[in-house]
């Protein structure tokens, strides 16, 4: 039996779900039908796979299925993994089922992405009432990396002991990268952090691999801010998946090698970007603010911000002069260290007393940003208007107003209160996207 | 020529970018075999408690670079602080010419702590190729590492059959708190000199497959890597189990526990000296050995005198015949070797050749 009547009409994927009509691979970005996904082999005998490496199981596209649907391997052993048809890596089965946000979280090295990233993830799995809506790992082993970080800010609360992230490696780590061989040649692809997104503050998610079978109506739950909203599918749907990058920043500088590894190919089907711009690496926005300056550590973030989006436009084969209409949420990391010089007040978070963004107080917060930039950094922010005609400025703290004295040597656990993490990420949501975009809150 | 190649996080980098980024490199090192090097560079994430010498990854690898493989030995250690005040580490790679390769083996130059920079101090400049000493292994000497650490110092025999067998290369689970380097070092010592180049490998995880990877990963029991495969692949090996269960036997394996050395004295029907017995066990004053003696644990003297020793070894211990023999067997069936095909063709050449002669000799 050919594999796309299969995969339609067996019961592992009939049931009330219908497969997407294109799914792109999470890692290596390419596009392709359901019919085509291979699935990981689990008898233990089958190791070894021509293009996922020797210690791999089998990639295989099936031929034969059990009584209950499930692709059998060459050996007979039930498998429900599946891989991308390219470079072979393993994917979440919900990819076939659901739609997929992609999220690139872009920004110069040492500007905060890796604590932000856990920060607003670790929000979204736990404040679901206040942010109408929560997220649960699609597949758990696969987000193993983001569970590390997590569990160092956020693993001990009562522990006085001193933590710190890593700084992103920019090869080697078997959890962030890996290293697949495409047509006889190695090339290194990121691990992407998988995210089912569940939107609307009731209900309880299902646990574990399968998130679609509890749908959740977004309509009822969550209260809209206009009328004329056009909902996207997903949000019909209750669920979609969220599809998040966290590159060391080296890769998005100009220069890196981009053709022999990969990494950042994702750029090309965001919907949305989130860069992350350091404050206190700008000596001028220091000053501005009253900020010691850091030790002469300025990076030219105006380029890096001007090299992703020059890789955006050529993965989408843009013209130079194009302005794009990619969504870009310009987060204002480690705001505990400038928000007093900066007049903001972080502790009233931007949600509706219902659930949900609030999405005047967003436009006010904003307002009261850019000006400050501008004046500040102004050839940033020329940069950032040449690359798009969407920003939204959205402050951030990771890590808390508690920390930011003693970040050096790492934070005490206990001290760790994010402020605003999770409002970056969430204003990029399918739903929200495009709710603040009819908002006319992005200018 | 040498070339060697730093790689660690700055504000500014020879090529200009920041964070991770080139230090230093040999003048004229062409751009293409930098982006190699770079991305030779990163250190696995360790074990929450791991020491600053356990997170140090030190490989062997063959790289490919215009069309063919060059060897490359890479010295990757934690290194303070960076600018934004995050764990930096610094990687040191270096890369063998034909007469470094000549004169050293990769073990002993990784050994050699004074070889490999642990700190990059001012702004991101040119290097020079970078002199590399004579560094040998001894081969006379019994593998005490492997004793203390399996029990038996065979293992490393067994091991390197194992690993000459291997197509993919294996991950070897070692004890917490193994020296993996010595290990290496001393397994390496059971391979002729210039076998010593084929045999890549590293002392933390590198994953088994790509370019980059290795035929023996000397792997902590604790490294997180190793929980994200099943321990029972074929390639992940484990002294007592699996292609590792029975008790090493054989002419390498003796040589493995009792070294040239010692093996000669038995047979010649000597003791060894007294004080070379205190050399065994570590005997806190090393003086230079006058006939053979057993080497300690860790000593830099030893490796400076590297090729004195080997000098002497060759006159007064040619390794025993056995062990020889057992090597080249392992070499022989070894995938990637074509060197001793060649040497028994060379031989068969040189047969028919005599013969030819003699049998002229005899017609006239
Ligand atoms: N004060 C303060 N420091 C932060 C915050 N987030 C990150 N940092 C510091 O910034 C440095 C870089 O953070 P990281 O997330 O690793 O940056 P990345 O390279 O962009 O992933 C770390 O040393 C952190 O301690 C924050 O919210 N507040
Ligand atoms: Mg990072
Ligand atoms: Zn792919």
């Amino acid at each position: 039996m050919p594999v796309h009547s299969a995969l339609t009409t067996h019961p592992l994927f009939r049931e009330p779900r219908e497969l997407m009509e294109r799914v792109h691979c999470p890692s290596c970005r390419v596009g392709f039908a359901p019919s085509e996904v291979l699935f990981v082999a689990e008898d233990a005998r089958l190791v070894g796979d021509p293009v996922a490496g020797p210690t791999q199981q089998l990639r295989f596209l099936p031929t034969r299925f059990d009584v209950g649907g499930a692709a059998l391997d060459p050996e007979g052993a039930r498998c429900t993994r599946v891989a991308c048809p390219r470079c072979r890596i393993e994917f979440p089965r919900a990819m076939i089922e659901l739609p997929s946000t992609f999220i690139s979280v872009v920004g110069a090295p040492g500007c905060g992405k890796s604590h932000l990233l856990a920060a607003m993830t670790w929000g979204l799995r736990r404040e679901r009432a206040r942010a109408g809506a929560f997220m649960v790992d699609t597949e758990p082993k696969l987000n193993a990396r983001l569970h590390r970080d997590e569990n160092i800010l956020f693993g001990a609360p009562d522990s006085t002991e001193l933590v710190r992230l890593a700084k992103t490696e920019i090869a080697g780590d078997a959890l962030l990268y890996r290293t697949v061989r495409v047509k006889g040649k190695d090339e290194t692809l990121p691990l992407p952090l998988i995210f089912t997104l569940h939107v609307g503050s009731g209900g309880e998610p299902s646990e574990g691999a399968d998130g679609s079978s509890q749908r959740l109506s977004a309509l009822q739950t969550i209260e809209l801010p206009t009328n004329t909203l056009d909902i996207v599918e997903p949000a019909k749907r209750g669920a979609s998946l969220v599809v998040l990058y966290d590159n060391a920043g080296e890769h998005f500088l100009p220069g890196a090698d981009e053709s022999a590894q990969p990494v950042t190919r994702h750029l090309s089907q965001s919907r949305a970007i989130v860069f992350v711009f350091d404050p206190t690496q700008d000596a001028r926005f220091c000053a501005a603010v009253g900020m010691a300056d850091n030790g002469g550590a300025n990076i030219r973030q105006d380029l890096v911000l001007t090299e992703t989006f020059a890789r955006v436009r050529h993965h989408r084969s843009r013209h130079a002069a194009d302005t794009l209409d990619v969504p870009l949420v310009l987060v204002l990391s480690k705001a505990d260290a400038w928000s007093v010089g900066a007049h903001i007040d972080l502790n009233v978070e931007p949600y509706l007393p219902q659930g949900g963004l609030d999405f005047a107080a967003l436009k006010k917060m904003d307002g009261a940003l850019r000006p400050l930039l501008q004046r500040a950094c102004p050839e940033f922010m020329s940069a950032v208007r040449a690359a798009t005609s969407r920003v939204l400025i959205v402050p951030c703290s990771a890590l808390g107003p508690r920390t930011s004295s003693v970040v050096g040597a790492g934070v005490r656990a206990s001290d760790i209160h994010p402020q605003w993490a999770s409002v970056a990420l969430l204003t990029v949501l399918p739903l929200e996207v495009d709710a603040i975009a009819n908002a006319s809150l992005w200018t | 020529m040498n070339a060697q190649f730093i790689h660690t996080s700055l504000v500014r980098g020879l090529d200009g970018g920041s964070g991770y980024t080139v230090a230093g490199r040999t003048g004229g090192m062409p751009m293409a075999m930098s982006d190699v090097l770079c991305r030779l560079s990163g250190l696995p994430p360790a074990w929450s408690d791991a020491s600053i010498e356990e997170k140090i990854l030190c490989a062997f690898r063959t790289v490919e670079y215009a069309g063919q493989r060059v060897s490359v030995l890479s010295h990757i250690a934690p290194s303070g602080m960076d600018y934004t005040g995050r764990a930096n580490r610094i990687s040191h790679h270096r890369v063998m010419d034909e007469h470094a390769m000549h004169v050293s083996d990769p073990a002993a130059l990784l050994e050699d702590e004074s070889l490999w920079m642990r700190e990059w101090v001012g702004a991101a400049r040119e290097l020079s190729g970078g002199e590399l000493p004579a560094r040998l292994a001894r081969e006379d000497a019994p593998l005490h590492t492997w004793e203390r650490v399996f029990g038996d110092a065979g293992w490393a025999a067994s091991v390197l059959e194992v690993v000459m067998k291997s197509g993919i290369g294996v991950w070897l689970v070692v004890p917490a708190r193994s020296k993996k380097l010595r290990l290496c070092a001393e397994m390496m010592a059971l391979v002729p000199q210039e076998q010593r180049w084929q045999i890549t490998f590293a002392t933390r995880p590198i994953a088994p497959g790509s370019d980059a990877s290795v035929k023996i990963c000397f792997v902590d029991e604790r490294e997180p890597e190793l929980a994200a495969h099943n321990e029972k692949s074929e390639w992940i090996i484990q002294v007592g189990s699996g292609m590792l269960s029975r008790a090493p036997a054989g002419a390498l394996a003796q040589r493995a526990r009792v070294g040239i050395g010692e093996a000669m004295h038995a047979a010649a029907g000597h003791k060894p000296q007294a004080r070379d017995l205190n050399a065994h066990v570590g005997g806190d004053v090393w003086t230079a050995p006058t006939k053979l003696s057993a080497p300690r644990e860790r000593e830099v003297g030893v490796v400076d005198r590297a090729s004195d020793v080997v000098g002497a070894g060759k006159q007064n211990a040619l390794p025993t015949p056995h062990a020889v023999i057992e090597v080249r067997r392992m070499v022989d069936t070894s995938a990637n070797s074509g060197v001793w095909k060649w040497f028994a063709a060379t031989a068969v050449v040189i047969a028919v050749l005599l013969w030819l002669a003699v049998r002229s000799g005899a017609t006239l």
